[in-house]
């Protein structure tokens, strides 16, 4: 059974559509890529899914459960659990300032998570995996743009989320510190784990992508295989936006 | 000017001293969670809510202190209907609400700025990683906030040390009443010295003490 199932999402900032009814399936493994152009709804779907946005209509199962049902939702305990489920990494990394980077992951979880008492050995595992052990007693602001998002990642991925949000987990960062971001998601996509990834990087989107959602307008496009998006995509628009993204 | 005469006028004006320290770290130690209570009032979603709070803060920053101690004093047991209730309040006590008043309503506009410093990300992560509203505002927001309003705790705080001695206006004794009194009956002005020094000694021990703490939000 297919881990996230989207149905007819429809969401709105005053009375200027952002999403008209979007859906598709995430299923365990998968990792999804999500490209469009600017203002097509990619960040408001991701927002929507772990709850920073309310959305209007639709319908959104988690693990089989009720997320969202004709546009509602269930009691807050409940809704929070199914939320919980996911982790996200944003573009501006939104590590705590006041916190080192060991802080910023064994606080929350120990905040989420009472009595849990294997903080200090996951915290040690996800930071050697990010290649960032040696900066755990430093402050985020002594660290650079890629570094943070690396620490963003592993801070994410702390309370073992079933699946991955990545919000133009790059954009914020310079050409050359790409890079060490990206080999990271490589290495979780290869390791199986169900990723979401909003992103602007046509080639990881072509390479670690099993598949490719493409958004205009708050719809989903075309959707597909990253060899069929990427050769031959069957929407016109598709083409048209990839035409200008290879530019 | 000998020894004994300096000595005995630091003891003469230093009787207020306890008085004095004792406003303050009242003061202090009330205003400071009020004006938060406060700061969260003012932006809270619930309007009368809010416009309490606003008219609150407008009202204690727009009227000189000394007016609201000699208001809460000789005006609040005139107050038909409750007024009983405060004819019995003693001098020093009506000191202490108008200054813990007073002083909540501006750290509440300090905070308020500081919560402006911290940015939309914060709550969002906190919100993804499953914290609760009170695990964000207490872990998250709180202390990245005081951060921001550190310096302008420092001057506040600063400021109140001077502000005791509006205790004057309600004659209630403390370090200036007995300067006051020891030049009025000497005829000598060097115990308004020893009051100027006093609160330097006070304001450099707290100055110090701020800049330590600042250096603890140093991150």
């Amino acid at each position: 059974m297919a881990f996230l199932e989207v149905r007819q999402l429809k969401k709105s900032f005053d009375t200027l559509p952002v999403l008209r009814g979007v859906s598709f399936t995430v299923e365990q493994g998968d990792v999804i890529a999500i490209i469009g152009p600017s203002g097509s709804g990619k960040s408001t779907l991701l927002r929507c899914l772990i709850d920073l946005e309310t959305v209007d209509e639709g319908t959104v199962t988690i693990g089989g459960e009720p997320f969202i049902t004709n546009g509602q939702y269930p009691i807050p305990r409940h809704r929070r659990a199914l939320s919980g489920r996911m982790g996200m990494v944003f573009q501006s990394f939104n590590l705590f300032p006041h916190m080192t980077v060991r802080q910023n992951l064994i606080e929350p979880y120990r905040m989420t998570t009472p009595g849990a008492t294997d903080g200090e050995e996951k915290c040690r595992r996800l930071l050697e995996k990010v290649g960032l052990w040696d900066k755990a007693d430093v402050y985020p602001s002594k660290l650079s743009g890629g570094q943070k998002q690396r620490v963003a990642i592993a801070r994410a991925l702390m309370k073992s989320p079933e699946l991955m949000l990545f919000d133009e987990p790059t954009s914020a960062l310079d050409p050359q510190l790409t890079g060490e971001v990206l080999s990271i998601m490589r290495q979780l996509a290869q390791e199986h784990m169900t990723m979401l990834v909003v992103t602007h990087e046509m080639s990881f989107a072509q390479d670690a992508a099993t598949q490719v959602l493409f958004m205009k307008d708050g719809l989903i496009a075309e959707a597909g295989p990253p060899p069929v998006i990427f050769t031959r995509p069957q929407n016109p628009e598709t083409a048209a936006f990839l035409g200008t993204a290879a530019r | 000017m000998d020894f004994a005469y300096i000595a005995s006028t630091f003891l003469r004006v230093g009787a207020g001293l306890g008085t004095t320290l004792k406003l303050f770290f009242i003061t202090i130690l009330a205003s400071l969670p009020l004006g938060f209570l406060i700061t969260l009032l003012l932006r809270s979603g619930i309007t009368p809510l809010r416009w309490l709070a606003k008219v609150f803060v407008y009202l204690m920053r727009s009227t000189p202190l000394v007016l609201q101690l000699l208001f809460i004093y000789f005006g609040l047991p005139y107050l038909p209907g409750v007024g009983n209730y405060f004819s019995t309040m003693g001098r020093f006590t009506a000191t202490i609400w108008g200054f813990v008043l007073n002083y909540a309503a501006y750290f509440a506009e300090i905070f308020r700025g500081g919560l402006l410093a911290v940015e939309a990300g914060q709550y969002e992560a906190a919100k993804v990683l499953g914290l609760t509203r009170w695990q964000t505002i207490t872990r998250v927001v709180f202390p990245q906030m005081l951060r921001v309003a550190m310096p302008s705790i420092s001057n506040e705080t600063i400021t109140l040390v001077k502000d005791t001695s509006l205790m004057f206006t309600l004659a209630v004794p403390e370090v200036l009443q007995f300067a006051k009194s020891a030049v009025s009956s000497t005829g000598k002005t060097f115990p308004f010295v020893v009051a100027g020094i006093i609160y330097l000694v006070m304001n450099l021990a707290i100055t110090w003490l701020l800049k330590a703490a600042e250096k603890r939000f140093d991150y």
